[in-house]
């Protein structure tokens, strides 16, 4: 096991180790996005977004080390995570637990109030269990928003997936956390998987947190940034959401199937 | 010694003018002696001097605005002196009554002819600005000295009544808020993010923007994110920058003292950012 800064564990997205990839207990839930359901044009394509060449990687990535300014380093600032990463508590509801990282990291980087978001409310709002990829909760967090976990008339209690509970109250109590913000589509394209890696690591390099789905993981988790593993290998550090897992949630991954094959991103 | 001497001097000055005649025959006042029934001495040609009643002795009062081209015309039947102080604004000239002057008077808007009947004409005209006291005293010896400052400090003058308001004191800052404002949708620079992101500004603004309740005193916002979703003082504080806001000032920042925002430029590094925002807070 190889660790980025010597605590943060690398997955290697081509050969996982089972034991930290898909460990028992722990639920995923990715399923490929259904484009007739889903089609092309429910986001913005990521097409006018001004990536970053991969020549100005190295350079960028020091500079973020250097003054403390990556996404990373607001989530890890005083030494510790500025909130407990979510749990989805071996449920199959992880891609809507990815964007509901993006949006608590969104707040973080941009100085709003934190609150503890329970992604549970929108597999239940959409009474879909089955699993689903990530856009499908990102939709619902621009349209209906999501109420804060906790067992007041207004949250959504821990892990629940009870429709009852689905309430005006709660339905306006979960408007007041939508994401104000545009989605932006970075799903992989089969003839142009170049060009997400570039707006994927732009999106880490401009602290822009991006819900991501992978294939060989079966499984969604929120990009936070684009990281230098070692010269000339870079990959995703991403936020899990699996209770006691990674560093604080956190983990990298590299290989060539660690490009997201679905993904979207806030404003981008 | 610059100092003794010239307090010595002033002294001086205080008893020659003030005690000269002693240990002569009776002191000349300074002011007119009172005139014979019947006749008026002197005569000032503007009437608002009535240097009655005498104890206390009134500060002088300006009594007339004396421009450039008028003349201001004194006589008196009395062996008197007229003297201007201080020197170098005026000019005195004496002449003997009767006499005729034609000429621009002071007070009058047009030119007139006047007869001064009296033996002793003093004729008052400007040559340089400022304020000129006119001192109409007994004829004699007059000793007067300039007393100059030297290199002693001098205090400050004291403001005029009517004189513009002092500066105000720096106001105490009772509110301090950042937002930066960035467009989401384009790339930002390494420096830029530095800035907007970077922990040397992060520590200064979570020491010193003002919080409300437990929410932080500043925001990271898209230009055209909306006057809402966020708390009633932070959208009352972007509702404010909205209506200041070019969209070629963006990126830049936005700063709250006291309900005034500004809108300034992103500095280029974090240590200027912070520079900044110091002179917001009297440096501090």
């Amino acid at each position: 096991m190889d660790f980025y800064k010597g605590s943060i564990p690398v997955i290697d997205a081509d050969r996982p180790d089972p034991a930290v990839a898909s460990p028992d207990g722990f639920g995923r839930g990715y399923v490929p996005r259904d484009y007739s359901v889903d089609p092309p044009e429910m986001f913005a394509p990521a097409s006018e977004m001004d990536v970053i060449p991969q020549s100005e990687w190295d350079a960028r990535y020091d500079e973020q080390e250097r003054t403390e300014s990556s996404l990373e380093h607001v989530y890890l600032r005083g030494g510790k995570p500025a909130f407990v990463n979510l749990d989805q508590n071996g449920d199959g509801d992880c891609w809507a637990y990815s964007p509901a990282h993006a949006k608590m990291l969104a707040d973080l980087r941009d100085g709003r109030p934190l609150r503890r978001l329970n992604p549970h409310f929108i597999a239940t709002y959409l009474k879909r269990f089955g699993g689903g990829w990530c856009g499908a909760a990102g939709k619902v967090l621009n349209e209906v928003g999501c109420p804060e976990e906790g067992t007041g008339p207004d949250e959504w209690p821990l892990h629940s997936h009870d429709t009852r509970l689905v309430t005006d109250a709660r339905l306006e109590a979960a408007g007041r956390n939508r994401s104000t913000e545009e989605w932006r589509d970075l799903t992989r394209q089969i003839w142009d998987q170049d060009m997400t890696t570039l707006q994927l690591a732009t999106c880490g390099f401009q602290n822009v947190p991006a819900p991501s789905d992978f294939n060989f993981w079966s499984h969604s988790v929120c990009q936070v940034r684009w990281v230098r593993i070692e010269r000339g290998s870079w990959g995703p550090l991403i936020l899990n959401s699996w209770k006691g897992w990674g560093r604080h949630g956190l983990a990298v991954l590299r290989g060539r199937q660690a490009i997201a094959d679905g993904a979207i991103a806030i404003r981008y | 010694m610059k100092l003794l001497g010239g307090a010595c001097l002033s002294l001086c000055l205080f008893a020659s003018v003030a005690a000269s005649t002693d240990p002569q025959p009776s002191p000349q006042p300074v002011t007119p002696p009172a005139p014979p029934p019947g006749e008026t001495l002197p005569d000032w040609p503007a009437t608002p001097v009535v240097p009655q009643p005498m104890p206390p002795q009134p500060a002088p009062k300006a009594v007339a605005s004396l421009a450039a081209d008028e003349l201001y015309v004194v006589q008196s039947n009395e062996d008197v002196q007229l003297l201007a102080s201080p020197p170098g604004v005026v000019t005195v000239t004496k002449e003997s009554g009767p006499l005729k002057i034609r000429g621009l008077f002071v007070g009058n808007k047009i030119v007139s002819t006047r007869t001064y009947a009296k033996k002793n004409v003093f004729i008052v005209e400007r040559i340089a600005a400022g304020d000129v006291e006119l001192l109409l005293v007994p004829a004699g010896k007059v000793e007067r000295r300039v007393v100059g400052d030297g290199d002693s400090p001098v205090p400050p003058p004291k403001p005029k009544p009517d004189g513009p308001p002092a500066p105000k004191p720096p106001e105490p800052v009772a509110s301090f808020r950042v937002i930066f404002v960035w467009e989401s949708g384009d790339t930002l620079t390494a420096a830029q993010n530095s800035v907007i992101n970077g922990v040397e500004v992060a520590n200064f603004l979570a020491a010193k923007t003002t919080k409300t309740g437990t929410d932080k005193g500043w925001r990271l916002k898209d230009k055209d994110a909306p006057a809402a979703g966020d708390t009633p003082v932070m959208n009352e504080l972007w509702a404010a920058v909205k209506a200041k806001l070019k969209p070629t000032d963006v990126p830049c920042v936005a700063v709250e003292v006291n309900g005034k925002v500004e809108i300034i430029p992103l500095a280029a590094t974090p240590a200027e950012m912070v520079a900044k925002f110091k002179t917001y807070l009297g440096g501090n």
